[in-house]
């Protein structure tokens, strides 16, 4: 058994079911010679044993089936009629099919089974011989096939040892056995051949095989169960059937454990519970039936790798790990094409040829590892290479290059961020456009395709260690594990994939907490700012949470994060994904529907759609303007840069374009140190400039204050953090009226909310905190382009 | 089933089932229908188009609500008076249309057909294929295909 590999094994129960199915047609085809129907559907049987025996190299057993197919060709184009000799032999050959089966099953080869009879015999009656030469080999065959058996004995000895040598004569019992009965089937019609046959060997053989299989029945069992008779084919439409009911269970088991949560009553709480467990393993069981393995997908890998590790000049070692990892057929059929798609990116991108790898310190052979496992109920597949990484840099400037990115918004782009750029369609970091890779399918493609079966994708690399792409699937696309919560008095589920934490804000806190600048509702978690979104505004609800509570949901898409503002989370439970109509599906927010606990009908948020939908203001809008700006002179770009306006003590108001903000934070006073006359503060374990705004630009603003808003700048490692009074709000700078007004420290002054407000130069402010500050390398792409120009006039 | 064209709409014989909208009666290819139920819990959709009123749970089965008197560009249903849920099945997708109450399965002849008349205006005029001149009432076909796409 183990020697077969799975193709074989799928031929063989193949195989076994199609000869079945050979018998009867092949009787019934007496009963009606002239169905050219049943013809060809036993034409094409033997075709496909023919074709498969071919492919696997089984060479007798392609050679019987040949000549039956060149029969039954005849046959089937009424070259020749059907006569009960040429059932005869047909029967033969179908007998000799499966003794060569048997064969193949046991010993993994076709062992000495001789053809040559079964062959004759079926030319013989090809030629129209009449029905006293079919009949003469038909009573040869056995003795040959008599005499392997006991042939093929030692030489299964050898290979196996005692217990499979006695498989072998055991199969070959059933086969002849089943040769004794097929023809007394027959009795009636071929009487000559049915009169003979059981006076010749076969009347021999299964008595002397009995014996034989009595002792060899434990063994043989095991091995053919193994194979044909342990597995059954099942249409995939009834699996189905059958894990939509599971759904529909796990619905109604929630439902009654929710209920019996409330009950007194133990012996209703003891049935629950059991219901619950058993809900919970049938479930999986259900599950399990349509799982494969990863290797199913993984097992073409190799051949890829070393295919195109050839062909770029790179030695390339395939290692995988959790290869019997698990998943739902659908999905594994769904990232099948992904995951090629990455394996020939590492090779042809991520790992460098020998000589490189060599200069490197690498040893010259590189290793693409495959990992899979589960995690959380989901199946994470990382795809790891040792190659070269990407290097941010490069990657930035490419993405600049075509047009993706401003260098001004990449200038404020962590690592990790620049290398989600490589999502973004159009994008290829291929140096040369290879016949592997770079044509355009790229990984935006990988990213929409992952996505669609509810997946995600991120990537990982350390510039000369190499690249992970990681890939995050849900274990099955029906039933999923999900938050619900409510929003306007109606219920959603949000997939947990998505999810990352909770949020709980009471009235006192939220006050606070969530701040608002202009439109746009920010929250500070552990230190980072979160755009806030409102699933009421996205519906265009209204919310029926009046109290001041807020929940926030912290969701992560396509690398962003941003808060969902909901009314109330209800709970987690899994959820059964129904699909919806073509007018739902077209609203683009929702990924489908359930049945919740209760009955009642839920929406499947999508959280990526949502996402893209409610940052979108902010990103196209500074992507558009941005764009649109690169064409303008540079004045006109800083007009319609987004402000952050600050108050500065006096009643003066500044305005600092949005893009040279990094964080808001608020910093204690007491915290505020001196390093010779500069002020410092500690902050994330470095220690960071401090320039107080006011009196910087000669304002005289309140000094005793306890808390000081800062405004963080950080480009390049380094950070300078910006003192204001009080940050007052986030204004479009488009329609404002400048005026070239100015002073120390100011680019111009300008009309913003109705106010004259201040135009910060944002460079000099820096400056004066961080001298520094702008000596680190390439500091022409760090400079707002706008801010830089202008401040050669100041 | 490539819905024809509303003009030349073929007058077929055979059996529709009717039912009341706004005083008018109306009617659909019986065979199209799945089930008629009474109303039913609609969870809403928001952003959807106006006509769609919701989601029901047909059997855990889940099933788009149509509100026809928005397809037909009918005033809505008075408060408090509960729809009648036609479940149809189109192309092997169920779909359910909201309708005032359900009348009887009415057999028409091919020669009571005629078709809508000219002044026949607005939404009202692609969904409705033409008239079976009945005893004492018209019963306007509705061609199910075009309301269910809203």
């Amino acid at each position: 058994m183990d020697g077969l590999d799975d193709i074989v094994e799928e031929f063989l129960v193949e195989s076994h079911e199609n000869l079945d199915q050979l018998d009867s047609d092949l009787v019934a085809l007496e009963q009606d010679p002239n169905s050219r129907e049943r013809l060809s559907s036993i034409f094409r049987t033997i075709h496909t044993i023919k074709g498969t025996s071919g492919f696997l190299a089984f060479n007798r057993l392609e050679e019987v089936t040949h000549v039956g197919e060149n029969m039954l060709s005849r046959l089937r184009d009424g070259q020749l009629d059907l006569t009960p000799a040429r059932t005869s032999v047909l029967l033969q050959m179908v007998d000799s099919v499966r003794s060569l089966l048997t064969s193949i099953e046991a010993s993994g080869g076709e062992g000495p089974v001789d053809v040559s009879g079964v062959v004759n015999a079926i030319t013989a009656a090809m030629e129209d011989a009449p029905a006293v030469p079919p009949a003469a080999p038909a009573l040869v065959v056995p003795a040959p096939r008599a005499a392997p058996a006991a042939k093929k004995t030692p030489a299964k000895k050898a290979a196996a040892g005692p217990a499979a040598a006695k498989k072998t004569p055991a199969g070959k019992a059933t086969t002849s056995r089943a040769k004794a009965t097929t023809p007394a089937a027959l009795a009636a019609r071929p009487v000559v051949l049915a009169d003979e046959r059981p006076e010749g060997a076969p009347a021999v053989m299964p008595e002397s095989t009995v014996e034989e299989a009595a002792p060899a029945a434990s063994g043989d069992g095991q091995t053919r169960r193994a194979v044909a008779d342990s597995t059954i084919r099942v249409d995939v439409d009834l699996l189905d059937e059958l894990m939509l009911l599971v759904g529909e269970l796990v619905l109604t088991r929630n439902q009654i454990v929710q209920n019996v949560a409330r009950q007194t009553d133990t012996d209703l709480i003891r049935a629950s519970q059991r219901l619950n467990l058993i809900a919970s393993e049938l479930q999986e069981g259900v599950m399990k039936t349509r799982m494969q393995p990863i290797d199913h997908i993984w097992s073409k890998l190799p051949r890829v790798v070393r295919d195109l590790g050839l062909q770029c000049g790179k030695a390339v070692r395939l290692e995988m790990e959790g290869r019997e990892t698990e998943l739902d057929k659908t999905l594994l059929e769904a990232v099948k094409d992904p995951l090629t798609h990455l394996v020939r990116n590492s090779v042809d991108h991520g790992i460098e040829a020998a000589e490189v790898r060599k200069a490197a310190g690498k040893p010259t052979e590189g290793v693409l590892t495959l990992r899979a496992k589960h995690e959380s109920g989901q199946v994470v597949v990382e795809v790891a290479d040792d190659g070269a990484g990407i290097d941010p840099a490069k990657l930035g400037a490419k993405a600049v290059e075509r047009g993706l990115v401003t260098a001004d918004a990449l200038s404020r782009m962590s690592p990790v961020d620049i290398l989600q750029l490589i999502f973004l369609p159009g994008f290829s970091t291929a140096a040369a456009v290879t016949n592997v890779s770079g044509r355009g399918v790229g990984m935006d493609v990988v990213k929409t395709n992952i996505e669609s079966i509810g997946g995600t994708i991120e990537v990982e690399s350390e510039a000369g260690r190499g690249t992970v792409c990681r890939l995050r699937i849900p274990l099955t696309l029906a039933i999923v594990p999900a938050l619900t919560i409510e929003c306007a008095g109606d219920r959603y589920a949000i997939p947990q994939i998505s999810l990352q934490e909770l949020v709980s804000l009471d009235a006192g806190k939220a006050a606070n907490a969530v701040e608002e600048v202009g439109g746009a509702q920010v929250y500070r978690l552990r230190g980072e700012l979160l755009p806030l979104v409102r699933l009421t505004d996205v519906l265009g609800l209204t919310s029926e949470r009046h109290d001041g509570h807020v929940v926030i949901a912290v969701l992560r898409s396509e690398g962003r994060r941003f808060g969902l503002v909901v009314d109330r989370v209800i709970n987690t439970e899994e959820i059964v994904v129904k699909a919806v109509g073509g007018q739902m599906k077209a609203i683009g927010l929702y990924s489908g529907a359930t049945v919740l606990g209760d009955g009642t009908v839920a929406l499947i948020l999508d959280v990526q759609a949502l996402a893209r939908r409610a940052l979108r203001t902010e990103t196209t809008d500074r992507q558009d303007s941005q764009k649109a700006a690169a064409h303008a002179a540079a004045a006109s770009e800083t007009e319609r840069q987004r402000m952050l306006l600050a108050a500065i003590g006096g009643g003066r108001r500044v305005a600092i374009p949005l893009d040279t903000v990094t964080r808001l934070e608020q910093v204690r006073t007491d915290a505020v140190e001196k390093v010779g006359n500069r002020e410092v503060v500690q902050y994330r374990g470095a220690i960071l400039p401090i320039v107080r705004l006011d009196r910087h630009l000669g304002a005289y603003g309140e000094t005793d204050r306890e808390v000081l808003e800062v405004i963080v700048y950080a480009d390049h490692g380094r950070s300078v953090a910006i003192v204001v009074e009080e940050i007052l709000d986030i204004v479009d700078g488009e329609a404002a009226i400048r005026s070239d007004i100015d002073d120390l420290g100011l680019l111009g002054s300008a009309v913003l909310g109705d106010k004259v407000t201040e135009l910060l130069d944002v460079r000099a402010a820096i400056l004066a905190a961080d001298p520094a500050f702008y000596n680190t390398p390439t500091p022409t792409a760090t400079t707002p382009a706008g801010v830089a120009t202008s401040l050669l006039e100041v | 089933m490539t819905a024809p064209t509303n003009i030349k709409a073929p007058a077929t014989s055979g059996q529709l089932a009717t039912f009341r909208l706004d005083g008018d009666l109306y009617g659909i290819e019986v065979e199209h229908v799945q089930e008629v139920l009474r109303s039913q819990q609609l969870t809403r959709v928001p952003l959807a188009p106006t006509a769609v009123a919701g989601l029901i749970n047909l059997r855990g089965q889940v099933v788009t609500a149509i509100e026809l008197r928005e397809r037909l560009g009918r005033p809505p249903r008075a408060e408090g008076t509960a729809a009648v849920v036609i479940v149809v099945r189109l192309h092997g997708e169920a779909v359910s249309l909201l309708v005032d109450s359900i009348a009887d399965v009415v057999d028409v002849d091919a020669s009571d057909f005629e078709a809508p008349p000219d002044t026949l205006e607005g939404q009202a005029r692609d969904l409705i294929r033409g008239a079976y001149k009945l005893d004492g009432q018209l019963l306007l076909a509705l061609d199910v295909h075009k309301a269910v796409s809203a």
